[in-house]
């Protein structure tokens, strides 16, 4: 068989594939992206119908149709975001460069206590840490959604990096023992720099989770001047059987996506590349 | 235990001539004072509760801190609070919690601002005693409120039927209605929702037998014929196609959107008098509320507070917070805005205020309440510690019948001896 | 004294960095995990309701989970359905399109941003209500449904037979992380293998079998660990989806919905600090497991077989 048409029949199975499954991915959202321009009364009434004309009403009434406006959610929801991306970023690279590059006493005992911090349901600490947080006096602060964050609570990240670390060449590092570094050098000098892959990838998803939790804020805040992004979005449905605003919940939902997936589509090379599993070892 | 709100007292009122209109004295509050405030709702209910904020806080210079979630958040966000102590100092009650609360030492009695900062002297005395608990008052109910049916009058009207009486009607007049309409409602409407899987039906259906949900003492208050009863009529509506599928009615999960009626599958929906304003928003077609038909002798439906402002014991602030509470409950400003959102308030003057300020929908609550204030039976007792549980389990209950999992009978069996052993529980 | 201080000494110019760089991990994992934790270790004895002090009831509890706690067993088998036929599917579709997306094609970073994209909608109010249109009654499934084959098909959101697997359909729908890692696991098989194996005349399901499986194994491993974690934890898509109660007729109600339904709806924190440390040990036990079996099919590059 003729390699080249083999190939070129290859490359067009694939895009068909590959699009299908864009287009099975991408319905509901512009399903969501429909709707925000439709009236109230169309979205289920009319759920696949395309909207009658560009409508942005539901987007100007959302933005301002709580108390507070949306600009201060948005400020406060990229404040702790942005924080919290600081936080991991420090915090879990100090520990992971502990785990793979120090040598001291019980690190595999740690080591595994991290790991299996990983499988801990968030229920088992919630209500002793949301006590805990009050009688420090953070609770309707921002604090207890962003110490955590210094204090390398997330292993995941922690474990990401750990294995990116253990693939740079030792010899890097050991010729800079050589030359009198001490290991907070070997770690600001060298490490870091060329770690920027798992650091982006790091940065990436704690922006992105912190970005979307809701139960930490609901939990933690109580000024709606507080608020963050999904916590807001929460406010345009009433479960106890008041008029909801569909239209505006969608509007401001697709408006909320659009920061992470600026961010997603930017840096979306690097995660790749900082997701290093080369080393991925017990 | 007795809260009779009879005709007299709540129907009298309601439409007695009105009371000197009394300015609100806004009472002994401290301009510098701040209280947090918080309550669950809507974005309307949002609305107007913050701009009574604005107004308070223009007016006496004390600060008001708004904090609002949606009723599924509320109760946990709630019960974090409680239990780091740190409870908003005015909180928006339900009347099924109001009693845990209150016993379990988190919210504070009102009795010493009674009269001392918040004017209660045109507030019907009747509806005042649903907030009370032990003797002591707890919470100031924010408005009157009874179940009801609603329907589609649009539709009714166009096939030429009218309804009997809503007064006497019976379930067996409800089932034959639904009968004779077979084939003449529009397509893919239903007679009724499927209310087979709503504690508040249930326990109607009790009432008009002479019995109830709960006793004062805390047990159940009727037995497993009567349920057995209750979920084979209703497994009759839905196999005679009087109400939609089980899968279809399951759709609703208690959003007024997906309701039966507002989706165009029902011609007839459960709902709460107050609701009706939010209900007539998602249906293009004219809505009416009636009474719910009768099972037995007696009146099933009673007048119930739909929902208290009450004060942390824990509060900080006390006299700026019962100050808040005066306004909100007794300032005609304040509930100009307010209306009847929250139901029917009990202030004979601010009543007699904002009638008249009245839509044609909020004026049919008005007049739907005041014929059920005519055939109502007293306020139950207060459900006992974990009826909200058993109200919980009910609606997977019914839809396992609904779904044909399990017949009526033994399904009442099961379910009867589920609710007592959650009630024997801590 | 002396010997001992030198000890001491020694014992930091060993260990002295490496503590110094783990300090913000060690307080962060005593005060933030470990004590919590065992706090509600604690609770799980107790009869606690937020509201007032917790009561000590021994074994009460305890007792009551294994032998009078029908909804812990139901729950238990509910998510143990959405672990074992949820994972597996998501990662099969997340292997699948990262093995297209790996092979250049143009466009990529459309199609890896695309398949992204759900994922980074989270679980959120907006994804529940689409969620619940795209598969009720009406919903555009059935349309489709109908115009393909004229058959008008159930609401399968609020069908306990079903309600299940739209869940299930959404984990799937999310595979954007899984998938990521797959990419960057498939990057780091040598191409040269690939096109050597197709000089041989391997065809593509025998280089699949042959190569990418037991390279990629390590990966596959990680991944399954991961997400099955998870999906013994996942709360938020049954809570938005199934009304927070696990409806129809309990069959979305997982094993972290009930606790959170006893934790903050019935108030019964107490009982349900013991729930959350059964779910440690069951995730636990998985895990153990997952790792016992790896000796049988996961290879390291560096390990002689």
């Amino acid at each position: 068989m003729n390699r080249r048409a083999r190939k070129i029949g290859n490359q067009i199975f694939r895009h068909v594939v590959l699009s299908t499954a864009a287009v099975v991915m991408l319905f509901p959202l512009l399903w969501l992206i429909m709707s925000a321009f439709k009236p109230d009364s169309m979205i289920f009434s009319h759920p696949l119908a395309l909207p009658e004309k560009l409508d942005f009403s539901a987007f100007v009434n959302g933005w301002t149709e709580l108390r507070v406006s949306f600009t201060t959610f948005y400020k406060n929801s990229f404040i702790i975001a942005g924080l919290a991306v600081v936080g991991n970023l420090m915090a879990c690279s100090l520990t992971a460069f502990a785990f793979a590059r120090l040598k001291f006493w019980g690190r595999s005992v740690w080591f595994a206590l991290m790991l299996g911090t990983l499988m801990l349901p968030y229920h088992v600490t919630l209500v002793p840490q949301y006590i805990m947080f009050l009688k420090l006096g953070w609770v309707g602060s921002y604090l207890p959604l962003i110490v955590p964050k210094f204090l390398a609570v997330d292993a995941f990240f922690i474990f990401l990096m750990v294995q990116f670390f253990r693939g740079i060449p030792r010899e890097i590092d050991e010729a800079a023992t050589m030359d009198g570094c001490g290991p907070w050098r070997i770690y600001w000098k060298i490490m870091l720099p060329l770690s920027t892959p798992v650091l982006a990838t790091a940065a990436i998803f704690s922006f992105i989770w912190t970005y979307d939790d809701f139960l930490g804020p609901l939990i933690y805040l109580n000024d709606p001047r507080k608020f963050t992004v999904p916590l807001a979005l929460r406010a345009f449905v009433d479960g106890s059987g008041g008029e909801s605003l569909y239209g505006e919940l969608f509007a401001m939902s697709t408006l909320s996506l659009v920061p992470v997936f600026i961010v997603f589509l930017a840096f979306q090379r690097l995660i790749i590349r900082g997701v290093a599993l080369g080393a991925l070892k017990r | 235990m007795t809260n009779k709100m009879n005709r007299r007292t709540f129907g009298g009122l309601l439409l007695g001539g009105a009371a000197a209109s009394t300015l609100a004295s806004v009472g002994a509050y401290a301009a510098d004072g701040s209280v947090r405030l918080i309550w669950w709702g809507n974005p309307e209910r949002d609305k107007r509760t913050n701009a009574v904020v604005d107004m308070f806080q223009k007016a006496t210079g004390a600060e008001v801190l708004p904090e609002t979630y949606a009723w599924g958040d509320y109760w946990q966000k709630l019960a974090t609070q409680a239990a780091g102590k740190n409870l908003p100092d005015v909180i928006q009650m339900d009347y099924r919690y109001i009693f845990e609360w209150a016993r379990r030492g988190q919210l504070a009695a009102l009795d010493e601002f009674v009269g001392n900062g918040i004017d209660l002297s045109d507030y019907d005395p009747n509806q005042l005693a649903s907030g009370k608990v032990d003797g002591k008052l707890y919470g100031i109910s924010l408005g009157a409120n009874s179940m009801s049916h609603v329907y589609n009058k649009t539709v009714l009207d166009k096939i030429g039927v009218t309804l009997p009486d809503q007064t006497t009607w019976t379930t067996d007049d409800f089932v034959q209605i639904g009968k004779d309409l077979k084939g003449k409602l529009p397509e893919g409407m239903y007679f009724t929702e499927n209310m087979g899987q709503y504690e508040p039906r249930l326990q109607t259906w009790m009432r008009s037998k002479g019995k109830d949900l709960y006793t004062a003492e805390g047990k159940l208050a009727f037995d497993e014929a009567d349920l057995a009863e209750f979920f084979t009529y209703w497994k009759m509506v839905q196999d005679e196609g009087l109400s939609p599928p089980a899968d279809l009615q399951a759709q609703d999960s208690g959003k007024m959107e997906e309701s039966m009626m507002a989706t165009g599958h029902g011609l007839f929906n459960f709902l709460h008098s107050n609701q009706l304003v939010a209900m007539q928003k998602l249906v293009p077609d004219e809505i009416d509320i009636v009474m719910i038909p009768n099972n037995g002798p007696h009146a099933g439906q009673y007048l119930k507070p739909s929902m208290f402002f009450s004060m942390a014991e824990g509060s900080q602030d006390k006299a700026t917070a019962a100050a808040f509470i005066n306004y909100f409950v007794t300032s005609n400003e304040a509930n100009n805005v307010l209306l009847i959102e929250r139901g029917v308030t009990g202030d004979a003057s601010v009543r007699a205020e904002i009638l008249p300020k009245l839509n044609k929908t909020e004026q049919k609550i008005i007049n739907y309440l005041n014929v059920v204030s005519t055939h109502v039976s007293p306020l139950p007792p207060p459900p006992p510690q974990n009826a909200g549980e058993i109200d919980r389990a009910l609606r997977p209950a019914w839809d396992e019948v609904a779904f044909g999992r399990i017949g009526p009978e033994e399904q009442a069996k099961a379910f009867y001896a589920n609710a007592k052993s959650i009630l024997e529980r801590t | 004294m002396p010997a001992r201080q030198g000890r001491l000494v020694r014992f930091w110019r060993r260990n002295g960095a490496g503590y110094m760089f783990l300090l913000p991990w060690l307080i962060g994992f005593f005060g933030l995990t470990l004590g919590p934790a065992l706090a509600s270790l604690y609770l799980s004895f107790t009869n606690y309701d937020l509201l007032r002090p917790p009561q000590w009831t021994g074994l009460d509890n305890i007792k009551y989970a294994l032998f009078n706690d029908v909804k812990l067993r139901h729950s238990l088998s509910v998510t143990f359905q959405y672990v074992i036929f949820g994972v597996p599917m998501r990662l099969a579709v997340a292997l699948g399109l990262a093995m297209i997306l790996d092979r250049s094609v143009r466009g990529v970073g459309f199609y890896r941003a695309a398949f992204y994209l759900p994922s980074l909608l989270g679980a959120s109010v907006a994804i529940s209500v689409m969620w619940r249109q795209l598969f009720g009654a009406e919903g555009l499934i059935n349309t489709l449904l109908f115009l393909a084959t004229g058959w008008q098909g159930p609401s399968w959101i609020s069908h306990p037979d079903y309600a299940l697997w739209t869940l299930i359909a959404l984990n799937v729908w999310q595979f954007g992380s899984p998938m990521i890692i797959f990419l960057a696991g498939l990057r780091q098989i040598p191409e040269d293998l690939y096109e050597a194996a197709s000089m041989d005349g391997a065809s593509g399901w025998r280089q699949f079998r042959k190569i990418t499986l037991p390279l990629l194994a390590p990966v596959i491993f990680f991944n399954l660990v991961l997400q099955t974690i998870e999906a013994f934890k996942a709360f938020t898509q049954a809570y938005i989806i199934s009304g927070g109660q696990g409806w129809p007729a309990d069959s979305t109600l997982f094993y972290s919905l009930y606790l959170y339904i006893e934790a903050f709806a019935n108030f019964r924190m107490g009982y349900a600090s013991l729930l959350a440390w059964i779910l440690l040990l069951i995730i636990g036990a998985f895990t153990a497991l997952a790792f016992w079996t790896s000796k049988y099919w996961v290879y390291y590059e560096d390990e002689s077989r």
